[in-house]
């Protein structure tokens, strides 16, 4: 099986299967070494700023060309002037950041190596994969290689892929794409910037950030997808990136509010007042659909709402003139209502 | 340029691209994972809550999602009840094709901590279950939930660690569970379900429970066939409560003592059934008993209401008696007798002497004073200031007792009717009387601020110049709260009461603004880092929470009750219902709020609730304040309830 996929790929390359395949007949757990080996030799580790309370100085990242260039999170261990990348035969280089992108947390820096080739991964080989896919994670979470040893790794299998950030108030991250979630704690203090691969070391993600759930309050071991991060790394390398602008709905005010469609809302009296309706406007765009008293609003445009405060900000990002998708809990059954919002003219209240 | 690159490699010129293959033992066992995951992924749901109680007990707060597993195909589901704990005044479910619905709870099993769900739907397809016989230790266990995310399970993989867990209960596991999969399943490699996925502890039975272990490697699953009977009871729409026979046993270690019954709870299922004090118990339901945890171990999965049969040996002889458990004991009291006890390690070897006689009391009224030495209680001799604590912590108020003292040396014998700990503090007590310790002691006194190396966290403390090892100090543990250390201010207000009263006090610092409810165990090690130190009476250690301390004081000191025997908490009152109080760990409380603050409903609330279930609760107001750090005189009270927390 494994020389089939081999020889699909290499087809016409007759001399290299042959001197690839001296190191394919050894045998299995050989041949697991020699990958984590070959994932090792393209492994970094960085040293920067931080060092105080809980804020370590040290991270993990992997090179992505063999210029030069690695690639890690964006955080504080970068902001300083004196970034020192370590390879994994203990060669360490003055690095500089040549670009980042804060909403993709991804940075990419480049080693102050003159001509010098190393080896590094091409993230064309990177894959999606599935939930139940075993991985491996490489990282120097807690510095706990020094020099030229070798990062830890770990095993596990991806657990889910998923938008972390669509949990409103549960995860406190800047990517809104999908995301690995695995099951292995990879996610330590100095594993940001570290690599997921499958079992074969073909590289699948870059290990994130230490990441509480701000609503369970438990730590989520998330990784960053490289299919979506090839095209930015490849602009950044060459000097081609523009950082993204926030969206526009950042920062504004709700545009809508809920007397707009007709609904007065019970007081908010506690950080979490469900979002029950205290009366319906006679005339009014929820009148009509038949929203009622004591309904209670648990979706607004397929979005959960937990509370007032959540169903005005929901309200807020509806479009001038649009259609509204309520769910209302009334008694035991999920009733759903198609609203048009009245238009607005610019700067209404 | 495909040739110069391959004669490039095999010159070794450049790095060679590389070739990722995998193993065939690989790709079939990720296959088979993948296909354990599609087998049950239609009987997964999500559920949603809205509303409820913000914060929950100390670690985890209440989910907004989780997980359940379908068991019937009208509708029920079954879920861990640790989403519920928040009690939501909206449950909706989303199956796994998408459809959305409203619940109801039906019941809740609070012995497997498990929460039976309905919907209004007639055609789900629950899983099919893995027999109990057939799960192994070593076989492949994949845990998985659809809490993450609606449209597909997230999964966990890893080994069965154990079966028949925490009190024979669970199943144990090394994948991963945590708030992501609490409800939902535990699967074998051809994607039958195992059991359904809780949070458990072998050390409590709390609902928080074991969530401390989220990720950890140990992971729990109550077995399917045990889901399915219980759903059975639930149906009935009662919930079903773990069943108490309302006993202790002599001796902490479980493994290593025989079950001899001590202390028996007044009207208890023991002691109605006539179980005794000195009673050894020989089997349960047939099953020999030689050893405490094994009694342990055969109630551990019974509800309230089940009927089991003990067989106890008594003075040789062996007795039988059906006992039916019960869901709730009485609230325990303890009795009073109106004594403070001296403490200093100069006192008499044999006895308690009284340091001062509460007015009013039984012990006044039964001729006691100060200076006396307590030698007996209804015959029976007292070796020490504890032995008598205990003792009398055990008999109920109204009870009629006989006391032996001596008194200026000459043997007394008197009776009266033990009183029920007042909630007052006493007025005219008089400062304990400390020798001041000599000029160079070993350990730092005054003022100490210090770094807590293994935590990296910070804390002050204040050690009475006279410090004296001989002596015994009380602990005041000072929680700050948030934003504000209010170091000098609080230490100006406290100094002069800890040198008077004989305290010490103690104030860790949180790392952030407010309290972090992780930073329990950095508090709990600072109190124990202080009783190495310092000579620190055990039955004085009080947690002092102020405003937005008011929180993380009450859940140290209730989950912490060994440790803990005391709280005093200003402008703060509880959210949820504590643990009741128990006769071995007394716990005493004082709260104060100024009648302006916002806070004062839920702090006279707080007081009432706690009154009920029979804690002794002191409560003192403020008519013109608001919600200000209480004046000095105030602090002096705080000192003299402090100094008469070990009153018998």
């Amino acid at each position: 099986m494994i020389l089939r996929r081999f020889i699909v790929r290499w087809s016409g390359l007759v001399p290299t299967v042959l001197v690839l395949l001296v190191a394919l007949t050894s045998s299995s757990a050989a041949l697991g070494q020699s990958r984590v080996e070959m994932v090792q030799q393209r492994i970094v580790k960085i040293f920067g700023a931080g060092g105080i309370r809980n804020l370590n100085a040290y991270s993990s990242g992997f090179m992505v060309d063999k210029r030069g260039y690695a690639i890690t999170v964006w955080n504080h261990v970068l902001d300083t002037p004196d970034l020192t990348v370590v390879l994994h035969d203990g060669r360490r280089f003055s690095a500089s950041v040549v670009a980042a992108e804060p909403r993709l947390d991804l940075a990419v820096l480049k080693l102050e190596s003159g001509d010098e080739q190393f080896p590094a991964f091409s993230l064309k080989d990177a894959r999606d994969v599935e939930p139940g896919t075993r991985v491996l994670g490489f990282s120097n979470m807690f510095k706990v290689a020094t020099g030229d040893e070798r990062v830890t790794v770990m095993h596990g299998v991806v657990s889910a892929k998923t938008k972390l950030s669509t949990r409103r108030g549960s995860f406190d991250v800047a990517i809104d794409s999908e995301l690995y979630v695995v099951d292995a704690i990879t996610n330590n203090a100095g594993s940001e910037g570290g690599l997921l691969t499958a079992l074969s070391g073909r590289p699948i993600a870059m290990i994130g950030r230490q990441l509480r759930n701000a609503q369970t309050n438990t730590w989520v071991n998330y990784a960053v997808p490289l299919t979506g991060l090839r095209e930015p790394v490849e602009q950044m390398i060459a000097g081609k990136y523009t950082v993204r602008t926030a969206s526009q709905n950042d920062g504004q005010e709700p545009k809508y509010v809920p007397e707009d469609l007709g609904l007065v809302m019970v007081p908010d009296v506690v950080q979490r007042t469900p979002g029950y309706v205290d009366a319906v406007i006679a005339g009014s765009a929820a009148d009509k659909a038949g929203v009622q008293r004591e309904d209670l609003v648990v979706y607004v445009n397929d979005q959960l709402v937990r509370s007032c405060a959540e169903f005005r900000s929901a309200l807020g990002g509806v479009a001038n003139g649009r259609k509204v998708e309520l769910v209302v809990r009334r008694q035991d059954a999920l009733v759903p209502f198609s609203l048009v919002v009245p238009r607005k003219a610019k700067g209404g209240k | 340029m495909k040739i110069l690159t391959l004669f490039a490699i095999c010159s070794g010129l450049v790095i060679p691209s590389v070739v990722f293959a995998d193993d065939e033992v690989d790709i079939l066992e990720e296959r088979a994972f993948k296909n354990a995951v599609a087998r049950v992924q239609g009987a997964l749901v999500q559920i949603e809550t809205i509303g409820g109680i913000d914060r929950l007990a100390q670690d985890v707060e209440g989910a907004a999602a989780t997980t359940g597993v379908v068991v019937s195909a009208d509708g029920e589901i079954v879920t861990s009840a640790f989403a519920f704990a928040s009690r939501p005044s909206a449950i909706l479910v989303r199956l796994a094709d998408g459809r959305r619905l409203s619940a109801t709870r039906v019941a809740t099993d609070h012995v497997n901590q498990l929460a039976l769900l309905k919907v209004d739907a007639s055609d789900l397809a629950p899983p099919v279950a893995a027999p109990r016989s057939e799960i192994k230790v070593g076989q492949w266990a994949l845990a998985v939930g659809r809490t993450l995310d609606s449209r597909r399970p997230s999964v966990s993989v890893g080994i069965v660690s154990a079966v028949n867990r925490v009190w024979g209960k669970a199943i144990q596991t090394d994948a991963k569970v945590s708030p992501v999969n609490y409800g939902g399943a535990l699967l074998d490699i051809r994607g039958r379900v195992q059991g359904v996925l809780v949070p458990l502890s072998p050390r409590s039975d709390e609902l928080m429970a074991g969530v401390e272990w989220y990720d950890s490697g140990i992971g729990f699953a109550i077995p399917m066939e045990s889901v399915l009977a219980s759903v059975q009871r639930l149906r009935a729409g009662e919930d079903l409560k773990r069943g108490l026979l309302g006993v202790t046993f002599s001796g902490a270690a479980i493994y290593g003592t025989k079950p001899e019954l001590d202390l028996l709870r007044y009207d208890s299922p023991a002691e109605e059934a006539g179980l005794q004090k000195g009673d050894v118990v020989l089997s349960v339901d047939g099953k020999p008993t030689e050893r405490v945890a094994q009694v342990k171990h055969a109630l551990g999965n019974k509800y309230a209401g089940d009927s089991i049969a003990i067989v106890v040996d008594r003075g040789g002889e062996e007795k039988s008696v059906d006992v039916v458990l019960a869901a709730e004991l009485p609230p325990w009291e303890s009795g009073f007798l109106g004594i403070l006890p001296a403490r200093s390690s100069r006192e008499a070897k044999k006895g308690a002497r009284v340091r001062f006689v509460v007015p009013d009391s039984p012990a006044a009224s039964m001729g006691l004073a100060a200076g006396d030495v307590i030698v007996s209680l209804n015959g029976e001799a007292v070796a020490d200031r504890d032995a008598l604590a205990v003792a009398v912590g055990r008999i109920r108020p109204e009870t009629e007792v006989e006391v032996g003292f001596v008194s200026g040396g000459e043997e007394k014998l008197a009776k009266g009717k033990l009183a029920t700990v007042p909630v007052d503090t006493i007025i005219g007590l008089p400062d304990p009387e400390l020798v001041p310790g000599e000029e160079k002691v070993a350990v730092k006194t005054g003022r100490i601020t210090e770094t807590f190396e293994t935590h990296a966290h910070d804390f002050w403390a204040y050690v009475p110049p006279a410090y004296n090892p001989n002596e015994s100090y009380g602990l005041v543990v000072w929680l700050h709260p948030a934003g504000d250390t209010m170091e000098a201010g609080i230490l100006d207000d406290w100094k002069s009461v800890c040198d008077a009263r004989g305290l010490i006090m103690v104030a860790p610092k949180a790392a952030k603004a407010a309290w972090n409810p992780n930073e329990m165990e950095f508090v709990k090690d600072t109190i124990g880092l202080m009783q190495q130190r310092y000579s620190i009476d055990p039955r004085r250690v009080v947690m002092h929470g102020y405003g937005s301390s008011a929180g993380m004081a009450f859940a140290t000191t209730l989950e912490n009750r060994e440790l803990v025997r005391g709280v005093i908490v200003v402008g703060g009152g509880l959210r949820s219902r504590p643990p009741e109080n128990r006769p071995e760990f007394a716990l005493q409380i004082y709260l104060y709020a100024g009648e302006k603050d916002k806070a004062f409903q839920r702090v006279q609330a707080t007081v009432k609730g706690l009154r009920a279930m029979k804690y002794p609760v002191a409560f003192a107001g403020s008519l013109v304040s608001g919600s200000e750090y209480p004046p000095a005189d105030q602090v002096e009270t705080f000192g003299r309830w402090i100094d008469s927390m070990d009153r018998i």
